[in-house]
């Protein structure tokens, strides 16, 4: 018969595992959404002089709802402002964000002259954020780092912030945004948006 | 020469942050002060005056200069200011206990002097070792000078109390400031010149400019200090964590129609 002790051992080892083996996984899965974004990206930027900005628009807008958790994006960028707003004013302002988003991907991912990524690493922060840590490599330029956080959704994982050399979006547009807010009111903020928007497209 | 004037402007600047002070110590009027940038109003005002000072002089003198100037050139004057700037960054490697970081860039320094004639050639790079910049700012954070007050300087841009000087510092040790007027123009025009897709950026992407260029800015020299190690920890922030409410979760759920 087995020793009691060694039983016990091989419960917390195959328990250790599971726990080791589950993390991987999670860690695995959250790192693919970021490549499959990327590759996206890449694509666009590959037919760029192909395509109009309304065109990389719709060809990016599915690619950026399914990775990114946009709705609990803008609810973080404007803070403590949310509580503050109707139901109306949040769905509007989710709404101009998330048109906002696409829109910017589709500007500055316009041309391809040789870039990539590089996924560097992956690691969990806690059990319900994976901070993905990337390269996008320029030909003749010095790699720019740039970093996603993901958080769980149901059983997905979504981009919720990019970190660009260091520099955070989210904590970035939160500084403006609640600002804004604050200064002149929500209805400031989305004719803001909206001429970033308009700025974009053209 | 540049170092007199970056001293004066300095200096102005020291004295328009002290006005600041002096100003808001005896309140007349009630007035909300944003404990992350106490001295916002005054920064504000210096911002419009350098965005005013950048698009009336700066920006139409580097449009000549990108202009007149063919890329190659423009490309080999960037590599001379750039390799100038080496024998700082080797400094303050050395001053931060850096001894890995002091070899590569002494290296780089003397390869592109030499085999790329004063540094017009980027010699270095083709053989891979990477270009980075170190200065006496860094430095002071390294040592552990707290970074104060964010400022923004005349002519000069974003700083903080330890940044201010951090530039005199630079400026007084950077062997352009020794070399004839000419050249320090020309080494304004390129620097501004280098930071026009920056600038561009900040024009298009920002809400509010002014919060933008500070909120960037402190972000960008914490992950310089920190080498990038502070990138995951500013990342998370508070909000991540809060909870949503019931109307909240349903709001999320719901197929928003997004159209341009």
């Amino acid at each position: 018969m087995m020793p009691i002790r060694k039983v016990i051992m091989m419960f917390f080892l195959f328990c250790f595992t599971s726990v080791v083996l589950a993390e991987v996984d999670e860690t695995e899965a959250a790192t693919q959404v970021v490549k499959d974004f990327q590759s996206v990206l890449i694509d666009v930027m590959q037919q760029g002089d192909k395509l109009n900005f309304e065109q990389r628009f719709e060809i990016l807008k599915p690619a950026v709802l399914k990775s990114h958790d946009l709705p609990k994006i803008t609810r973080i960028v404007v803070s403590k402002e949310w509580q503050t707003l109707t139901t109306e004013q949040k769905k509007e302002l989710i709404r101009k964000f998330s048109t906002l988003s696409i829109s910017s991907y589709a500007h500055y991912f316009n041309s391809f002259s040789g870039q990539s990524f590089k996924v560097e690493s992956a690691k969990q922060l806690s059990p319900g954020q994976i901070y993905v840590h990337t390269f996008l490599v320029l030909p003749d330029d010095k790699d720019v780092s740039m970093d996603y956080l993901l958080k769980k959704t149901g059983d997905e994982w979504r981009i919720i912030n990019i970190i660009t050399n260091g520099v955070s979006d989210l904590a970035l547009k939160r500084s403006e945004y609640v600002a804004v807010i604050q200064k002149s009111g929500f209805d400031a903020l989305l004719a803001e948006l909206s001429v970033k928007i308009e700025r974009f497209s053209n | 020469m540049i170092i007199r004037l970056l001293s004066r402007l300095v200096a102005a600047a020291g004295i328009c942050i002290l006005v600041g002070c002096a100003s808001t110590s005896e309140p007349k009027t009630v007035e909300v002060i944003n404990p992350g940038d106490p001295h916002e109003k005054i920064n504000r005002e210096i911002y419009a005056f350098n965005k005013g000072v950048d698009t009336y002089v700066a920006s139409p003198l580097v449009t000549v200069y990108q202009f007149t100037l063919p890329d190659f050139l423009s490309t080999t004057i960037a590599n001379f200011f750039t390799n100038l700037k080496e024998p700082r960054t080797v400094v303050n490697d050395a001053l931060q206990g850096k001894q890995a970081s002091v070899g590569a860039d002494f290296e780089r320094f003397v390869i592109n002097s030499l085999l790329g004639l004063g540094g017009l050639i980027d010699v270095a790079s083709y053989a891979e070792i990477e270009y980075h910049e170190e200065d006496f700012s860094q430095t002071m954070a390294v040592w552990g000078v707290p970074r104060g007050d964010y400022v923004v300087i005349p002519v000069l841009g974003p700083s903080s109390y330890r940044g201010v000087p951090g530039k005199i510092i630079d400026a007084a040790s950077s062997p352009v400031s020794y070399l004839i007027w000419p050249i320090q123009i020309l080494d304004l025009l390129n620097s501004r010149s280098n930071a026009e897709q920056s600038l561009n950026f900040i024009d298009e992407a920002a809400v509010d400019p002014y919060i933008f260029m500070r909120a960037s800015y402190l972000q960008w020299r914490d992950f310089q200090i920190s080498e990038g190690a502070n990138a995951e920890e500013d990342i998370l922030l508070p909000e991540l964590d809060e909870s949503f409410d019931e109307e909240d979760l349903d709001l999320l759920q719901e197929d928003l129609d997004i159209k341009l």
